[in-house]
């Protein structure tokens, strides 16, 4: 599990530190940028997991800028978020071209900082299951652990267990809810990694001790037991030896 | 379950060719036939129908369809409007039997687009068939409009067409489309099923509960999934082999799933004898499907050689119809200058009464922001004038180095300045909102996670005034609105709700109910409620209506008119709660997400 990495771009050094001191409060690593140039080599050095961007930068329109430049890369492009002063629809005009974003509205409160993120991310993994764009990051899955966002890889995971709304995610003793269809767990889930077992269960298959297939049960490494339906099991007997 | 989708769905290509055959079009084309043979036609087109006619009950498909290409070829009968008609249809039936789905489907199109007068009785048998062609091409949007076209279709209610094939369509599309809408699917599925149960059609009953069973175990509701699979399997007989096999494999699944193995190997076990069935009769069909291909292509060489004939007397039909063409553009031209003078008039006169009403609004609206102005100058100079005054104490305190006053006369300047703020805040946005600049984004949001952060801030406040904060929603109360908007909707709600509480009070939100596509949220404070005389007029612009707070009061009331007026651009509404006693109240809906 790893901390979530945030780029801030501003160019007001009081405004920077504050929203540093909320952050970091989050438990997010900050780096920060206060100028278009500095942004952009910035961000595709450290392939941050937020961005979160000033419209205004020494009085012009950069932020929207470098919005319109990641965007014409969807392989590499991360979420990001707007922040304004201004409500007035000239500004946000030209922002809504540049495609999934959210936005902050200064002054604000940690509640709004927090929202304003997983708005963005949210609107960020909608868009790129839309578009069915694989862009690296999307294979992570960002995890809440007591109120405070991190990210976990799914080789991390030992097994997913699907639900209508929802996965819970099961790695070593934790377990973490993520709201995911199986359409978009799918989507996110490296092919050669995890296998279907039954229509609750994608297991990791290095995590796999032995499948019984009399028993219908695959029994991980750790000693859990999973239960086994046989419509899946041509799939998996491309991955794993069966012991029946 | 991909794999286990394409079981569905071919089970399903395979009750329909049934359908059509029995429904669709061969026997609206037979019919037709019939009709015009029995009316008053000339001798050789009559010929033709009769010929027509019989041949729809004795020739094969593919025979059929090669006696048609001929036809259209060098049969002089199908000069005639009614006879090529016919014809077409005919044709159409041909495809429609020998599954070429896309040539049927540009048949229809042809027929559609050169008669586009025919009877409306029979577009709806041919826009059925479009649908399905669409949908076992796998083309579910296309199928879907056409569908959707249907429903809309007046003639359609009163047509014979079967209803529950269409609905069924339409939830099949839902079902399997790229981004697949699961409700709508439960919904069509359950329209056809109610249609269904009244004609007692026990295949496509049967059919109907192997699809909502599926649609249910998709959805995780393995209960109902159960429930509709038993019941396909309760019609026993009549039933098609296929449709029993599925439902047999799919309960042995579910029910291994449920760990109860004797009755999923009994379904297993009834699974494997559908299957040999199906086996057998499949070679069967095969074989037969060989020996129609082979005389297929024994044709296809002279039907070659009479495309050729064909393409001349076209080129010859052409001739004659670009010298038609000239005349109908001529008179044409002329009905359109007509036209044009008396819609040019029209809309002038339109124009005139367009700008008048508009006049009129826009003085209703001068009329709004001249008043209102002159109050925001009077509430605006009030406190800027105190706070001067203030500051002039102050720098006499300070000199007199008296600093109890010094700290109450800086408390009062704080407030002083905290609603003065609030009031140029409320301004801009409404300034912004009347001209129509203020930036808005409906959305899904929630809302409880929204009043949230907005009470953050008045956090210090009520711990000041010791007043409670009861919010009683659910997490993820969703809703659709522009969440800056809705904040400053609650900012002034709070913000009126705090001043008028008083101390040891509390402020309560809490989930009124829930409708189809509406929350209601009522907002409550222990204060002293909305003045009798003042309720009526609490959400117009503000006049010189003045309130006393329990401390001081400020503002022009602004606040109200905006949140209505908010609240509205969002798709709901804020009203006063007359019934709630205890202090004002207000109840307000929010539009579902």
């Amino acid at each position: 599990m790893e901390k979530l990495h945030v780029l801030v771009i501003e160019d007001e050094a009081d405004n920077f530190d504050l929203l540093k001191k909320e952050l970091e409060a989050f438990e997010y690593e900050v780096s920060h940028a206060d100028n278009l140039k500095d942004a952009l080599g910035l961000y595709y050095t450290i392939s941050p997991d937020i961005v979160i961007v000033d419209i205004f930068l020494h009085g012009q329109k950069d932020g929207i800028e470098f919005a319109r430049k990641i965007c014409e890369n969807p392989s590499t492009l991360r979420p990001f978020l707007f922040l304004t002063s201004a409500s007035d629809r000239n500004t946000f005009s030209e922002a809504k071209l540049t495609g999934p974003y959210s936005y902050l509205i200064k002054p604000f409160n940690p509640l709004e900082l927090e929202y304003a993120i997983e708005l963005a991310i949210e609107k960020y993994n909608d868009e790129v299951i839309n578009l069915g764009v694989q862009t690296g990051y999307s294979s992570c899955f960002l995890v809440k652990k007591q109120n405070k966002m991190f990210k976990i890889e799914p080789k991390e995971l030992d097994y997913i267990k699907v639900e209508s709304r929802y996965c819970e995610l099961y790695s070593g003793k934790e377990m973490y809810v993520v709201q995911s269809s199986l359409k978009e767990m799918l989507h996110k889930l490296p092919e050669n990694l995890f296998v279907r077992i039954h229509r609750n269960y994608l297991v990791n298959f290095k995590q796999v001790k032995e499948i019984a297939a009399q028993d219908a049960t695959v029994i991980l490494k750790d000693g859990t037991e999973l239960l086994l339906s046989r419509r899946y099991l041509d799939e998996i007997k491309k991955h794993v030896q069966v012991i029946s | 379950m991909k794999n286990y989708a394409l079981v569905v769905l071919s089970t399903f290509l395979f009750f329909f060719n049934g359908a059509a055959n029995k429904l669709n079009i061969s026997s609206v084309v037979k019919e037709y036939c019939s009709h015009c043979n029995n009316g008053n036609q000339l001798k050789d087109k009559t010929d033709f129908i009769h010929q027509l006619h019989s041949d729809l009950k004795t020739l094969s498909p593919s025979l059929l369809q090669l006696k048609l290409n001929e036809a259209f070829v060098s049969n002089k009968a199908l000069k005639n409007d009614t006879v090529n008609y016919l014809a077409h249809l005919a044709l159409v039936y041909t495809l429609d039997a020998l599954k070429l789905r896309k040539e049927a489907i540009q048949s229809i199109e042809l027929i559609r687009s050169k008669w586009p007068k025919l009877s409306k009785e029979i577009d709806v048998y041919l826009q059925t068939e479009v649908g399905n062609n669409y949908l076992e091409l796998q083309f579910y949007d296309q199928a879907l409009k056409y569908y959707k076209g249907l429903l809309k279709d007046s003639s359609f209610k009163k047509s014979e067409v079967p209803k529950d094939a269409i609905f069924i369509g339409i939830g099949l599309c839902y079902q399997y489309r790229e981004v697949s809408n699961l409700d709508s699917t439960e919904f069509y599925f359950l329209k056809a099923l109610q249609y269904q149960e009244n004609w007692n059609k026990k295949d496509n009953l049967a059919l109907t509960y192997q699809n909502l069973g599926s649609l249910y175990f998709e959805k995780y509701d393995d209960k109902k999934a159960k429930l509709y699979w038993l019941k396909g399997l309760q019609l026993n007989g009549g039933v098609t082999v296929n449709i029993e096999s599925d439902l047999n494999y799919n309960l042995a699944d579910l029910y291994e799933s449920e760990g109860n193995s004797t009755k999923a190997l009994h379904h297993y076990k009834q699974y494997v004898k559908y299957q040999d069935s199906i086996w057998n009769r499949d070679k069967l069909w095969e074989l037969a499907e060989q020996k129609r291909k082979f005389e297929g292509e024994l044709k296809e060489q002279r039907i070659q050689s009479l495309k050729k004939d064909k393409a001349l007397q076209q080129a010859e039909i052409e001739k004659k119809q670009n010298q038609r063409n000239a005349l109908l553009g001529l008179t044409g031209a002329l009905v359109l200058l007509g036209s044009a003078i008396t819609v040019l008039y029209r809309s002038t006169k339109k124009k005139n009464e367009v700008i008048s009403q508009q006049k009129e609004h826009l003085d209703e609206l001068n009329a709004t922001k001249n008043k209102l102005f002159s109050i925001v100058a009077h509430d605006l100079r009030a406190p800027v004038q105190a706070l001067g005054r203030n500051n002039q104490k102050l720098q006499s305190k300070v000199l007199e180095k008296e600093n109890t006053e010094l700290a109450d006369l800086l408390k009062q300047n704080k407030q002083g300045i905290e609603s003065t703020y609030k009031l140029l805040d409320n301004l801009l946005h409404w300034s912004l909102s009347q001209a129509e600049e203020l930036y808005f984004q409906s959305e899904s949001v929630d809302l409880r996670r929204i009043i949230e952060q907005v009470e953050y801030n008045y956090k210090p406040l009520l711990r000041e005034k010791k007043i409670e904060f009861l919010l009683e929603l659910y997490n993820e109360t969703l809703i659709k609105a522009d969440i800056n908007t809705l904040k400053i909707v609650f900012r002034n709600l709070l913000d009126n709700a705090i001043r008028f509480t008083p101390e040891n009070g509390y402020i309560r939100i809490y989930l009124v109910k829930e409708t189809l596509g509406e929350l209601i949220v009522s907002f409550e404070d222990s204060g002293e409620g909305v003045e009798a005389e003042k309720k009526s007029i609490l959400f117009a612009i503000p006049s010189e209506k003045k309130s006393v707070s329990t401390q001081k009061k400020n503002g022009a009331g602004l606040g109200m008119y905006l949140c209505k007026e908010l609240m509205q651009k969002n798709g709901g509404d804020i009203q006063l709660n007359d019934d709630y006693e205890g202090g004002a109240g207000f109840i307000l809906t929010f539009k579902k997400a």
